[in-house]
């Protein structure tokens, strides 16, 4: 599509004030062709939603909806603050949340009918690209005239004539005056005056109802219904009533019909299941690559077996299959750590009992020795008390009462000197 | 702005199925639409009698709340109900309708619904006090009257 020279259109909108070129699509005005599900659609607008959000009470609106509701019905004037259209409970602005932007994807994905269905364009385009749509391509939107000083706007489609389509013009059937732009469908479609000859029947007829004439004349000529599968007879309506009786292939239509149909439909399904093949395929492999090379000879029957599980949706199974996988790797990686660990502190155990024993073992050395000393002590008395009673048998007759305790305090003192003597050998 | 979606869609809804005792009556366009409404029980105020009511939507609906009025006709004949809420008129005070009570959720059936039960609940035969005076002086549109809602028994 050809423009004029963009200096051109640039210097003039540097001059002349702009008019509003995009007009802004309401997506909630929109035609939806696909059925989406009911659940999924805002009590304010009764479309799917657009731009869902969430308030504190769970219920989802859209976003515009919920902000043309606080816009409005606000309470006393601060827009802050609002009841919730379902349920009344308070919530302030600042608690909406959104909704996960998978579900907006979804809705996004909708099939609608372009907003300027009515001016003639008969697209059907995903709901995320309607704006883009009216702004860029659709042939009924309308832009700038190409001429160069009309502020007048022409439809997209009109644009390759390159030149302003806004000079009157006169109808010459019904003498009044259009615009050269709006000419056409005046005569084809509103002309009262324009008259022109069927092709067939030779009758007048007013232009705009010259279709309509053309299905129900008698003298229309058409080909047999059979056309299509073959039959090359061609004749007046009236005519061909009567061939359609008699031909052999015009029978045969409806059942022809059907069989394309199935045809049709057969080649639906083989392309879908290739499809779906692809995808099953794909999968397989990136799972061979994630069991890695030392298993992906033992395990394929496993894994196609779930491949063929996880149906259409199979990139999401693959995700979870793939968490599954990097989980396990966790897992047995944690799980050898914790061997390790476990070794250590056995390790760690056996050297301090170990140490243990050695001391327990010194101790029962010291205790061994204790008791000898103890044995060669009581002996040492043993021995001493012995010889005291064979010299106080001796000198039973001389010995003074006093000499008795004075012998008595040695004994203790003895003692200490070999308990020091004791402590020294430990 | 995206109202007469949102009605033709209720326009679809109504002419599928209606609640008992509320019937579909026109809608020429997406501006005003009329719907009958009666009382279902045995309640003697209304019975064996059926109200026409008249929504007028603004380009803002549902946003903003429809202006709902009883309209008076003769053939068929239909009145204005006796109500302490309703106006001769015809004209309603129920908060639902006025913007503190309006929900954009609220559409053609809940309103009126809302305005069976209304009518369902009533026992007195009377009109709203000061009904004369303000039903000769006044000359506002529903949606720019100031009312006070005070009787939340009915």
């Amino acid at each position: 599509m050809s423009r004029t020279p963009p200096n051109v259109s640039f210097h003039r909108r540097s001059v002349l004030p702009q008019r509003p070129e995009i007009n802004p699509v309401d997506p909630r005005a929109l035609e939806y062709v696909s059925p989406y599900d009911h659940n999924l659609m805002c009590a304010i607008c009764y479309c799917p939603f657009v731009n869902a959000v969430r308030l504190p009470c769970e219920h989802v609106f859209c976003q515009r909806c919920i902000n043309d509701a606080m816009k409005i019905t606000g309470i006393g004037f601060t827009p802050s603050s609002l009841n919730c259209p379902s349920c009344r409970r308070m919530f302030y602005a600042s608690e909406i949340t959104s909704m996960p932007k998978i579900l907006n994807r979804m809705l996004d994905d909708l099939m609608v009918t372009c907003p300027l269905k009515d001016q003639g364009c008969n697209e059907q385009i995903q709901r995320c690209e309607v704006q883009q749509h009216v702004d860029k391509k659709c042939a009924y939107s309308e832009v700038e005239c190409p001429a160069e000083n009309c502020l007048l706007s022409v439809l997209r489609k009109d644009m390759e004539k390159q030149r302003c389509l806004h000079s009157m013009l006169q109808c010459e059937d019904c003498n009044e005056f259009f615009m050269e732009r709006d000419l056409e469908s005046h005569r084809t479609l509103y002309c009262e005056a324009g008259r022109t000859s069927c092709p067939d029947c030779k009758a007048q007829v007013l232009l705009c109802d010259i279709d309509q004439h053309v299905e129900s004349c008698p003298d229309a000529i058409f080909p047999c219904t059979a056309a299509k599968y073959g039959c090359d007879f061609i004749a007046r309506r009236l005519a061909l009533d009567q061939h359609s009786r008699t031909c052999a292939l015009a029978k045969l239509v409806p059942f022809l019909q059907r069989q394309n149909e199935r045809l049709g439909a057969h080649e639906a399904a083989l392309k879908s299941l290739r499809l779906k093949n692809s995808i099953l395929e794909t999968s397989f492999t990136s799972f061979q690559e994630t069991l890695g090379p030392s298993t992906d000879i033992a395990d394929p029957p496993s894994s196609s077996m779930l491949a063929s599980d996880s149906s259409p949706l199979d990139s999401t199974a693959r995700h979870l299959l793939c968490l599954q996988e990097s989980l396990r790797e966790e897992v047995s990686r944690v799980s050898a750590a914790l061997s390790e660990l476990d070794a250590r502190t056995t390790m760690a155990r056996m050297n301090e009992s170990l140490r243990a024993k050695e001391d327990i073992s010194h101790m029962n050395a010291a205790i061994v020795g204790m008791r000898l000393q103890l044995h060669r002590l009581v002996s040492a008395k043993k021995v001493a008390m012995v010889r005291n009673q064979t010299e106080g048998a001796l000198d039973a007759g001389a010995a003074s009462a006093p000499e008795g305790p004075s012998r008595g305090i040695e004994l203790p003192i003895r003692r200490l000197s070999d308990s020091s003597r004791q402590e020294t050998k430990l | 702005m995206f109202a007469n979606k949102r009605l033709g869609k209720e326009l679809a809804k109504i002419q599928q199925s209606l609640p008992p005792g509320i019937d579909f009556v026109s809608a020429p366009d997406f501006k005003q639409w009329e719907m009958d409404i009666r009382v279902l029980d045995a309640n003697p105020l209304y019975a064996d009698q059926t109200y026409r009511l008249r929504f007028r939507f603004s380009p803002n609906y549902p946003i903003e709340a429809p202006e709902v009025t009883f309209i008076h006709l003769s053939q068929p004949l239909r009145t204005i109900p006796i109500h302490p809420h309703i106006y001769s008129n015809g004209i309603i005070c129920l908060d639902l309708l006025g913007t503190q009570g309006w929900s954009p959720v609220q559409n053609v059936e809940s309103v009126c619904m809302s305005l069976q039960s209304m009518l369902t609940g009533n026992t007195k035969n009377e009109r709203p006090p000061g009904d004369e005076e303000f039903v000769r002086r006044n000359t506002q549109r529903p949606r720019d009257i100031r009312f006070v809602y005070e009787d939340s028994s009915v």
